[in-house]
């Protein structure tokens, strides 16, 4: 039996490796293949897209203006909410945590029922609708990661307090400095996850007229709405999210990594065990 | 003195305010929510049948999803986990981490530019859509889940004389079947909420589909019976988060012998 098992997890082990091959395969095939379809009419498409730039600027703003407002809204009330949470109510930290969890996890659909049905009525302007629909997505999975970022500090509070700190300064002289890279962290994670979200917001959107931000420019653009779908410009904003989200990704590891650096804590990274992150420090001083 | 218990108490009265404005900023749209959806159901009781039928839908879409991803995302993490150390683990780990984070409407474009109105004639090219979408989502949380485990009972185990993958046959599977089964529990939630852009993509939406596509479908159209649509989603997926956070008895005795700081 035990051999059985064994040899079953290294057959597994083969064919998930197998399989990784053949999905890397798979992406490159069909890569080159789009490759070959478009080179055809890549220059004439260049010219369309190119054409379409201020277009995408303009989105790109709204985009941009709309998720950071959002989160900087958003992030006051959630670090209140979790420092009420972790550190003012400890004893039933279990139960808000779970309220709070299950509230994190209404889809961002409803979110934009609420916002068209509730918000739109009252707010004359899209920046403002697209922002509060925003805020009401983001605000239950801020608090919610702000929450486990909390609690890690316990024993800091703690020795804040064996020593007579007040809690707003423990909270501003011992859990900020401690925890400010893992709010970044957290901060951009919501401005990226805000920037991403779509079918919500053309919901809203769809109360006001004349406004967009690039998902729902590409939604509106692939035809979704019933409009003419135009590929030039489908091209263009999806170009536009991916460099806005592989920007907000690279911010994030080069926050990770300084504070690694900084002898800070590993949280927020994949989950590596103890020897595996030593070999993994070892070999990346090795490479230095 | 004075001034530092004057400014603590500022404090805390700027984080209780704070605190009640975000819960009243959450609770009352969802009150009105539930309110709505109670007059909407009464007033169209006939409602009822069409949401049946896209909850069963719905529920074989997400069956034949785990059941595509579920396997392949175990297999690849078992290769992770028998082949890759140090750098090379953690490098795919974070590739996984960026890939699992792409917006879905992008994922959604590179299929439409795939199959194009494939999606619409057949159930099959959306589940494989989303099987594929969700899973580098699965392997990264299959791995997080087996990494978990403390290191301590791999240890023991290859002191008692297991190999590496006995041991993670006999003991560090068993262990991270809690996180086994919350991970899956959050690819059926990513699979009903994300669903929606890519559906919408494709030109999928159509009538009595999926949960989420048929809630954006109906607000879109302003029909009445949203409502209880978007209140039996949003139950549904708290129901969904309440199972996954979900101690399991293990888990609780684990807990248990940690010191407990307050």
């Amino acid at each position: 039996m035990k051999r059985a098992g064994e040899k079953l997890m290294r057959v597994g082990a083969f064919l998930g490796g197998t399989l990784v091959f053949l999905l890397l395969l798979c992406v490159g095939i069909v890569g080159v293949a789009l490759l070959l379809v478009e080179r055809a009419s890549a220059a004439g498409m260049l010219r369309s897209v190119w054409s379409l730039a201020p277009t995408g600027l303009r989105l790109t703003a709204f985009t941009l203006s709309t998720a950071a407002a959002a989160v900087a809204l958003s992030f006051p009330l959630a670090w209140a909410l979790s420092t009420a949470i972790v550190f003012l109510r400890p004893r039933r930290l279990q139960r808000a945590r779970s309220a709070v969890s299950g509230a994190s996890a209404i889809p961002a659909v409803v979110f934009g029922y609420l916002g068209l049905t509730y918000f739109a009525p009252a707010i004359d302007s899209a920046w403002w609708g697209v922002t509060v629909t925003l805020i009401l997505m983001s605000l239950m999975r801020h608090t919610l990661e702000l929450t486990r970022i909390h609690e890690r500090f316990y024993p800091a509070v703690e020795a804040a307090q064996s020593l007579g700190a007040y809690i707003y300064e423990t909270m501003l002289h011992t859990v900020f400095p401690l925890a400010r890279r893992e709010y970044l962290t957290v901060a951009l994670r919501m401005l990226a996850r805000c920037m991403g979200e779509g079918v919500a917001i053309l919901l809203v959107l769809s109360a006001y007229g004349g406004e967009d931000t690039l998902v729902t420019g590409i939604l509106r653009a692939a035809g979704v709405t019933g409009e003419e779908s135009n590929v030039g410009l489908v091209l263009l904003l999806a170009g536009l999210l991916t460099a806005l989200v592989l920007l907000v990704n690279a911010v994030i590891s080069l926050s990770l990594s300084g504070e690694r650096r900084s002898g800070g804590m590993d949280e927020g990274e994949p989950g590596q065990r103890e020897s595996e992150r030593e070999e993994r420090h070892g070999e990346e001083k090795t490479a230095q | 003195m004075e001034k530092r218990k004057l400014r603590n108490k500022l404090f805390l009265l700027s984080v209780l305010a704070l605190s009640a404005t975000a819960a009243l900023l959450l609770l009352v749209p969802l009150i009105r929510l539930m309110a709505d959806a109670g007059v909407a159901l009464l007033r169209s009781w006939g409602v009822l049948p069409g949401i049946w039928q896209v909850v069963g839908n719905t529920a074989l879409v997400l069956l034949l999803v785990l059941l595509f991803t579920a396997p392949a995302a175990l297999l690849i993490t078992l290769w992770m986990y028998e082949a890759l150390h140090g750098l090379r683990l953690y490098r795919v780990q974070r590739f996984l981490n960026g890939l699992s984070r792409v917006p879905a409407v992008l994922v959604g474009l590179l299929f439409h530019a795939l199959l194009g109105g494939a999606a619409r004639r057949s159930l099959w090219p959306t589940v494989a859509l989303l099987a594929v979408m969700c899973l580098p989502f699965l392997v990264s949380r299959l791995d997080a889940a087996l990494r978990a485990v403390p290191e301590k009972y791999e240890r023991a185990g290859t002191a008692l004389g297991g190999s590496r993958m006995a041991v993670l046959w006999m003991v560090l599977l068993p262990q991270a079947l809690p996180g086994i089964v919350r991970a899956l529990l959050r690819l059926a939630e990513k699979v009903l909420c994300e669903a929606t852009a890519v559906l919408a993509l494709l030109c999928a939406v159509t009538p009595d589909s999926l949960l989420a596509p048929e809630l954006f479908r109906l607000t879109w159209l302003g029909r009445e019976d949203a409502s209880v649509l978007a209140f039996a989603l949003a139950a549904g997926m708290i129901a969904l988060r309440l199972a996954a956070e979900r101690r399991w008895r293990s888990e609780g005795e684990e807990a248990n012998c940690r010191y407990n700081w307050w």
